[in-house]
């Protein structure tokens, strides 16, 4: 065998240690690199198929679309895939065991339709033509009505009215509703289909047939283009130009958001932006794991190198050397990176699924594919980034001078003072402390770079999360509500309110009012809030209140007032606390209304006017305020005041907490409104939330997931880059103890230069985190009002982590120091030198 | 007057499944002022002895007596302070620290003693080892017989009561060779140092007032 050959076998069979850490990094990278693409890919699949399967594959919906625009979106070149939908009708379904839903809807799908609608066909097969229909499932399983295939059934169709007025599909039950019949179908049935989503909360079940053109009835437009990125021009476009010819128009916004192009191209590109950073750094971090794997191995070899060079090692057998220990080592780690891959994608794969169980019976589950083309791609790339390193790393060790390197500590980088200073008085063991700190402060850039790096994102990671959850509007966890009825009418609708209050089975847990006003105070308005919102020399704005339990922790924990002046504002008095910014989303900045400590002549709708003494703040009471117009939050005593003499209110809302926050939902929509309500609007939170818990909490586990890959690459990294250096750096403090140095020292030293190197990682990734922070803040979440978080709590949970870590290392290496072999080691390290 | 008391110490090294004996039952002896020399074949346990004396190693059995005081019946931090100021070492392979300069590397065993340094001994030792001009050096940057005349400097700055030297002219030419016994012998005279020292050349050990020689670590006195 060639001898080169031979020595390179020799070298990786006696450096076990290096050897094997040159291996693991490979195969962590590898592994990583595999697991961590088909994981996302897999990801992104199943929430891809989980969205078209509940909102339908499809951009823009036109509802009730004309033949005349039909004929114009098929021959649109924009247009990818146009899906129609018939309206056939309303069918009563008088058995129906669950009596809130008594109808069926028959809709005419084109075959597109079928396939990109979400239609999942069950048993049997998709209907052929208009004599036949699948139906969903839940008529058999919920409604209890035997319907068999291949069975022939007559279908009345028509609609729902109630006194007289033409009710829409779906409105929910009403006591004294009745059928419109206008004709009718029979149709055999082919098929069974699962419930499709759409139908969920709905009075009626689907039962679907295939779309025929030559009938007349209503019909719905779904889009798909072939640009994403002029979604907004071309649909608006369309909608000027056949105004006549739909009713309204939607986009799919799920669908929109998954492909990351939301109805903004500015948020568009800050997240592609984002995206890019995540996957270049993930590359980035590889690149940077497997370069130093080699690198370090070859600072190790340098004294090696150069002795071969003085015997008449070639460039061409340095070449040929590395290639030879790049192939030894890349043939064992890429397969065994892959394998790890495989492993550590099942159990990621198995452990999200079940974790996403457990949120909901519904949720999301990851299907585990294993694309070989990211397993070659992940090899590909680790082989050559490796070839390259192991090139490059042996390139420069052999470059450098034979009589230098092999004269010459490694240590010792163009030091060309001295350290000690030995005129100037000082403890030594500070001088020593800094001459180390100067001397190898370059050779723990890996590391140093490292712990910033993972701080950072730690760091940024809490931060995100906080605006995530601040964000979430109805903010369950803080409120503890799940059903909120947002009531808006002119007068004070008593009737209604009286039942809301008094709902069974619920327990009311919050109560806020919202009356309008106007002011003309252009002496403590700012002259430039009223040039921009100011209307013929009024500017608007709200009246709120809320429980005063709300208001009291809202004012302590904030600071607002003092406590004389808090009893005086919840005795009723005319003193209010003003959220005064509105946010301009078109210039990206604040608008204040006022900097004053009062503020005259605000007008209520009666005519009546009011003078407050103001206390200013920017804290928003999450779920409950916002910054779309000023708002000025008062006692409810003095609410009550108000709306006694204004006999009306503009908003009332009440939020519920619920055992069964469906029912109570259903039970608030069949409340008999009354006249004066303009609008009435329950929200049910918690299926809201839960909907989008399984997608947040997936985006969760996928984030975290990717930063403790990052630190795990990273560490690595920081570990060849430390073992090596502190080869080095043990035999110094051995030669201390030669010459008279206590552990004790030795240990203070360690922990001196530990922290010394903790305190710039942390102040860097500080800097670094907060900057980011605030540009992710400025980019995304000033917009929607919400606070600057600081996360002081993660801040605290590093440092102690930092300490933790630095302790072991310290133990650690003294343990190397104190326990050395002097018999063997020391003359190893002196043959080394 | 007895300065070093070595007595029937043994040193096992297990090596995989493998003991080996490196040093059994040796005693030794050695009186203030004198110059002694170990000889014998690599392998033989010489080093080890040196290393046990100097405290750097723990024997399995036995006991080492330095003025009067047993070396191991001490802790770790009472050996490391009683080895910085009581012996000094020199070592073939020089064991400088690199990154210091040439003075840094004398006088660490007082600043790390937190000493004053005693410039006209300083001065004296440094003129007697012709490295004067070489004081801001570094290690890398002196030849082999010089950085042993650094490492006999920061050897005997602190005033050993013994210096322990092992092969000190093993890496070095005759000419040098030479130049370093020669100096070792004046400067333990001058200063009234007890030496032990550890070398394969015969030539250099019978310059000595006594020679031991050390086979397969058992250690007999050499009678002419």
């Amino acid at each position: 065998m060639n001898i080169l050959r031979r020595y390179i076998q020799q070298t990786l069979r006696t450096n076990k240690q290096r050897t094997a850490l040159s291996l693991l990094s490979l195969i962590l990278a590898t592994a990583l690199l595999f697991s961590v693409t088909s994981l996302v890919l897999a990801s992104y699949r199943s929430v891809n198929a989980s969205v078209v399967q509940s909102s339908g594959n499809y951009h823009v919906e036109f509802k009730n679309g004309t033949q005349e625009f039909v004929n114009y979106l098929e021959h649109n070149l924009k247009v990818e895939s146009l899906l129609k939908v018939q309206h056939l009708g309303l069918s009563p379904l008088n058995d129906s065991f669950n009596e809130e839903r008594t109808y069926l809807q028959v809709l005419g799908y084109s075959k597109e339709a079928f396939h990109d609608l979400g239609i999942v066909l069950t048993e049997g097969r998709l209907p052929e033509n208009d004599t036949e229909c699948v139906i969903s499932e839940a008529i058999i399983n919920e409604a209890k009505v035997a319907m068999d295939l291949q069975e022939e059934r007559y279908f009345q169709l028509g609609y729902r009215v109630s006194e007289e007025n033409r009710l829409n599909d779906e409105a929910p039950l009403t006591l004294n509703e009745r059928f419109v019949m206008e004709n009718g179908t029979t149709m055999k049935i082919v098929g069974i289909i699962s419930e499709p989503s759409m139908d969920v909360r709905k009075p009626y079940y689907s039962v679907l047939t295939l779309f025929n053109e030559s009938n007349a009835y209503p019909m719905d437009l779904y889009l798909r283009y072939h640009d994403l990125r002029t979604i907004n021009e071309t649909t608006e476009e369309l909608a000027d130009i056949f105004a006549d010819e739909y009713e309204s128009y939607a986009y799919n916004e799920q669908l929109m958001a998954l492909n990351i192009f939301s109805m903004t191209v500015s948020v568009d590109n800050h997240l592609l932006i984002f995206i890019g950073a995540s996957i270049v750094l993930f590359l980035l971090v590889t690149i940077l794991l497997v370069r130093s794997s080699f690198a370090n191995t070859y600072i190790n070899r340098e004294k090696h190198l150069a002795i071969l060079k003085s015997i008449g090692v070639t460039e061409r057998q340095r070449q040929s050397m590395a290639f030879y220990e790049g192939f030894l080592i890349l043939s064992l780690a890429l397969p065994l990176g892959i394998l790890l891959g495989v492993v550590l994608l099942q159990t990621s794969v198995h452990t999200i699924n079940q974790l996403l169980a457990a949120i909901s019976v519904n949720a999301i589950q990851l299907s585990l594919q294993h694309e070989w083309i990211i397993a070659i791609g992940s090899v590909l790339f680790v082989l050559v980034v490796a070839i390259l390193s192991v090139q490059h790393s042996a390139h420069k060790a052999m470059k450098k001078s034979v009589s230098s390197t092999l004269h010459s500590n490694d240590e010792v980088h163009n030091m060309q003072r001295s350290y000690l200073n030995l005129e100037k008085k000082g403890n030594i063991y500070l001088k020593l402390i800094g001459k180390h700190i100067r001397q190898n402060f370059k050779d723990y850039d890996i590391a140093f770079l490292s712990g910033v790096l993972i701080m950072t994102l730690g760091l940024m990671l809490s931060s995100g999360m906080a605006y995530f959850r601040e964000s979430d509007y109805l903010d369950i966890n803080e409120h503890n509500y799940d059903v909120q009825v947002k009531v808006e009418n002119w007068t004070y609708p008593t009737a209604l309110m009286t039942q809301l209050k008094q709902m069974e089975a619920s327990n009311t847990v919050l109560i806020s009012e919202v009356i309008e006003a106007q002011c003309n105070d252009n002496e403590n308005i700012l002259d430039e809030y009223l040039q921009q919102y100011g209307e013929e020399g009024f500017v608007s704005l709200q009246l709120v209140s809320y429980d005063d339990r709300i208001l009291k922790n809202y004012i302590e924990e904030n600071s607002l007032m003092s406590r004389a002046e808090m009893n005086e504002m919840l005795e009723g008095g005319n003193i209010a606390i003003l959220l005064g910014q509105v946010y301009n989303s078109a210039e990206q900045r604040f608008y204040d209304l006022s900097e004053s400590d009062a503020l005259n002549g605000i007008l209520l709708e009666n005519g009546s006017q009011l003078a407050m003494k103001i206390v200013e703040s920017d804290v928003l009471i999450t779920g409950l305020s916002s910054r779309e117009m000023p708002q000025l939050i008062i006692s409810r005593t003095l609410m009550n005041q108000l709306v006694e003499e204004l006999k009306g209110i503009r908003t009332f809302m009440v939020h519920y907490q619920s055992n069964d926050s469906n029912r109570l939902a259903r039970d608030l929509n069949l409340l008999v409104q009354g006249e004066s309500v303009l609008d009435y609007d329950v929200v049910n939170a918690n299926a809201t939330l839960q909907q989008g818990k399984t997608i947040t909490t997936l985006l969760q586990l996928l984030t975290y997931g990717y930063i403790l890959c990052i630190a795990l690459m990273m560490g690595f990294a920081s570990m060849c880059a430390v073992s090596t250096n502190f080869e080095y750096r043990k035999y110094e403090f051995i030669l201390y103890r030669i010459v008279g140095m206590r552990m004790k020292n030795v240990r203070r030293m360690l922990a001196a230069e530990y922290l010394l190197y903790f305190v710039s990682v942390f102040a860097c990734a500080l800097i670094c985190s907060q900057l980011l922070n605030m540009f992710v803040y400025h980019t995304f979440f000033a917009s929607i009002g919400l606070k600057f978080f600081v996360p002081r709590n993660m801040m605290l949970i590093m440092f102690g982590a930092g300490i933790l870590i630095g302790m072991l290392l310290i133990l650690f290496a003294s343990y190397k120091v104190k326990h050395f072999s002097y018999h063997q080691g020391l003359k190893n390290e002196i043959s080394l030198l | 007057m007895e300065l070093l008391n070595v007595k029937n110490l043994n040193k096992i090294y297990r090596k995989k499944h493998q003991e080996i004996h490196a040093l059994k039952d040796v005693n030794l002896t050695v009186k203030k002022g004198e110059f002694v020399a170990i000889t014998g074949e690599s392998g033989s346990g010489k080093s080890t002895l040196l290393h046990i004396i100097a405290g750097l190693e723990t024997p399995n059995s036995g006991e080492v007596i330095l003025d009067k005081t047993s070396l191991f019946s001490l802790s770790d931090d009472q050996l490391t302070i009683f080895r910085r100021r009581q012996i000094g070492m020199v070592y073939q392979f020089y064991n400088l620290i690199p990154t210091l300069t040439v003075k840094e590397n004398i006088l660490l065993p007082l600043l790390l003693d937190n000493k004053e340094v005693e410039q006209s001994y300083l001065n004296q030792i440094i003129a007697n080892l012709h490295i004067e001009h070489e004081l801001d050096s570094f290690p890398y940057e002196l030849s082999g017989g010089q950085q042993q005349r650094v490492a006999i400097a920061r050897a005997l700055i602190h005033h050993p009561t013994l210096v322990l030297a092992d092969e000190p002219t093993g890496n070095l030419d005759s000419m040098n060779t030479k130049e370093i016994i020669d100096l070792i012998k004046l400067l333990s005279i001058r200063h009234d140092t007890t030496i032990l020292m550890i070398t394969h050349d015969m030539d250099i050990a019978m310059q000595a007032d006594r020679i031991y020689i050390m086979d397969e670590g058992r250690l007999n006195q050499f009678e002419e």
